[in-house]
């Protein structure tokens, strides 16, 4: 497993949206939009840049998962592992066959027939004819198209394309293949399908990459995944860590796609949860706003029904433009709460804050022992409040600690 | 991998020959496998513009074809058709290109292949098509003992009237994906340039001067009327063109195409994101 199958390597994708371009030579010529006769305005949009700086390994023979929320550049960057979009800066480098199954269907030319389109895209893959006609026969029965096979696909239903688009990209010995989210759009059945298949190429030493928003999946299955969060890598390592993470900052929707039931509306449905939230400073008040680089008390309140062995608590730090910039753990450092029953409460003591002046907010959650079940969790309500510049006029979310010296 | 035949690189098209002879075979499957008859509904096309031209030009208008090259005789349509192939090829081309960058487009946005891989099978196809318009108009030719060792230097002149016609093609096509207009254009184009080219005339039909302006020169200056001409001194006449012309001719192929192949690279590295 040493070698990387994949190496994504500083990648960023800057797309132009030219919103306001002509569309023909006449329009280009006269430089007029057709009806209105109004010029087009010279100005070109804001460049909208998809992926920024995102280094990535995926080890070859890999199951690697990708998360995100929507817009975040998760298709791109599979386009981008696929050849399809050159990177605008950085490097991508694929060994071996790549197979992509991205969006809807694989690249299917709609007035061909099915059987047609197969000899079309494994041809696009470079797998000769004659390992194809061995395949064909497969590929239908595994995409269950045994009636529609010569019929063009642009009569197919979406899950018949998406059945044989899989069916294809798996059946041409890719050594890497990249899919989307498509795997969610088949029956049960073949969704089981799909897993299982994909299942047994890893253990051929097919590297796969897949996007999906299936995190339990994605936790049972991967064994490393990132999460790109508008562009950037946010996260990248353990599925469990990454997902974590990546639910840190999602809503209760993106949680509730694990079987967590984050903030459970009935006292009764979980056993501990996490009452209120302050801050506290040094001498014990709570003040409206904190000075940065002063000490900070954070004390999560909460309120156990039965007995609970060692929990892990856990906060989060976001700026205003939820951008993650912290997640202490109690359990990192051995703390262990002990047996938590009825009130009270955990302290978080910060020796300086060292953030900058503005507004910040604190997520709070609770999880047992194992790190692995969610109590509870707090999001996005409480607001920390710093000011108090050193320097005004620095630039950056965190003040560092250093000292300068020189040599003269 | 080399840099030249990576991906992107311009030499990269030579590892997506299975892809080329797909789609060649499924451009051909359609034309010729489909009915009994597709070989000859094939023929169809370019046996009635032929029949037309012959009609209009030859026998109402009575344009004078030369004599061929054995002496014994002088036919307007075999005249016309020698000049005639060539143009169909130049046509098919560039049209091909045009509508196979458009047709196979939307795929690119799905799985990664050469972009030019379209248009060079387009080539392909019509390379084909005018290999059997040869094939005919060769096999009448000997039928009226006009046949001489000038017949085996037409196959290379078609070819390399094809690579001009592929980089006009190329570069044609970018400009079709981003501008609705361009095909349009084009025809208007193909038409004007269909009639500055003798092809339904003989170059000598053409004044020296007209409109104060050196008229025949002018024509004899279009690429395509040495290519038309040449077809028609090596089948029709029987003659040779010598070896400048046919160099100078080569050259400019050659010059054309590359330049066509490079700039076509060049503006279709991001064409995913347009189509």
């Amino acid at each position: 497993m040493g070698k990387n199958a994949v190496i994504v390597d500083g990648v960023s994708k800057r797309f132009r949206l030219t919103l306001d371009r002509p569309l023909s030579l006449k329009e280009a010529w006269t430089g007029l939009r057709p009806g209105s006769g109004q010029p087009f305005r010279r100005v070109r949009s804001e460049p909208f840049w998809a992926l920024r700086d995102v280094s990535l390994e995926v080890p070859q023979g890999s199951l690697y998962g990708l998360v995100g929320r929507n817009g975040s550049g998760k298709s791109t960057l599979l386009r981008v592992m696929a050849g399809i979009y050159r990177p605008t800066q950085g490097r991508v480098e694929v060994q071996g066959r790549t197979s992509a199954l991205l969006e809807l269907g694989a690249g299917f030319h709609p007035a061909l027939s099915g059987r047609e389109n197969i000899y079309l895209n494994a041809s696009v893959l470079g797998v000769p004819k004659s390992q194809i006609d061995d395949r064909v026969d497969q590929i239908v029965e595994f995409a269950g198209l045994e009636e529609f096979i010569d019929s063009p696909v642009k009569i197919y239903s979406s899950g018949m394309y998406v059945r044989l688009g899989f069916a294809v990209a798996v059946h041409v010995d890719p050594e890497v293949l990249i899919v989307d989210e498509v795997v969610a759009v088949g029956d049960e059945e073949f969704q089981l399908r799909c897993f299982s298949h994909l299942e047994a190429l890893r253990a051929q030493g097919v590297t796969i990459v897949l996007v999906s928003h299936d995190l339990g999946m994605l936790r049972a299955n991967c064994d490393q995944m990132a999460w790109l969060n508008r562009g950037l890598v946010a996260a990248v390592g353990e599925p469990q860590d990454v997902i974590n993470a990546y639910l840190d900052t999602v809503d209760t929707e993106g949680a509730a796609l694990v079987g967590h039931r984050p903030r459970p509306e009935d006292e009764g449905e979980t056993p501990l949860r996490i009452t209120d939230l302050e801050f506290y400073d040094e001498a014990g008040h709570r003040p409206k706003t904190f000075a940065s680089g002063d000490p900070l008390i954070v004390r999560i309140h909460y309120r156990a029904s039965e007995p609970i062995e060692d929990p892990v608590f856990s906060l989060g730090f976001y700026d205003h433009n939820n951008f993650h910039l912290a997640g202490p753990r109690s359990h990192v450092g051995g703390f262990r709460p002990g047996k938590l029953d009825g009130e009270g409460w955990v302290e978080f003591r910060l020796p300086r804050i060292p953030f900058r002046s503005g507004a910040f907010h604190v997520n709070a959650a609770v999880q047992d022992s194992e790190a692995s079940f969610l109590y509870d969790r707090r999001a996005r309500e409480f607001w920390l409040q710093v000011s108090g510049e050193p320097d005004p006029q620095a630039n950056g979310l965190l003040n560092l600690d250093g000292d300068w010296r020189a040599r003269c | 991998m080399t840099e030249m035949t990576s991906r992107g690189g311009v030499l990269e098209i030579w590892g997506y020959r299975e892809l080329i002879g797909r789609l060649v075979q499924r451009e051909l499957g359609a034309r010729y496998k489909r009915s009994v008859l597709g070989w000859l509904w094939s023929m169809l096309n370019p046996a009635a513009t032929l029949a037309i031209y012959a009609l209009v030009f030859g026998v109402l208008l009575k344009f004078d074809p030369p004599r061929a090259g054995n002496g014994r005789f002088d036919n307007f349509a075999l005249y016309l058709f020698c000049a005639l192939v060539m143009w169909n090829a130049f046509y098919g081309v560039i049209t091909g290109a045009m509508s196979a960058l458009l047709d196979l487009g939307s795929l690119l946005g799905k799985v990664y292949f050469p972009p030019e891989a379209p248009a060079v099978a387009a080539l392909f196809t019509v390379l084909f098509q005018a290999a059997i318009e040869g094939s005919i108009l060769m096999l009448i030719l000997i039928s009226l003992a006009n046949v001489s060792w000038t017949f085996l230097l037409w196959p290379v002149l078609l070819l390399f009237f094809s690579i001009f016609a592929l980089g006009i093609g190329l570069v044609l096509s970018v400009w079709n994906v981003r501008y609705r207009d361009v095909g349009y254009l084009s025809t208007i184009a193909l038409q004007f340039l269909f009639y500055v080219t003798p092809i339904v005339y003989p170059l000598s039909l053409i004044p020296e001067r007209a409109m104060g302006l050196p008229a025949r020169d002018i024509i004899r200056l279009n690429p395509l009327s040495q290519f038309t001409e040449a077809s028609r001194e090596l089948l029709y006449g029987l003659d040779w063109p010598g070896l400048l012309r046919l160099g100078l001719m080569a050259l400019i192929s050659l010059a054309v195409g590359a330049g066509g192949w490079l700039m076509f690279k060049v503006r279709t590295r991001d064409i995913a994101e347009e189509l």
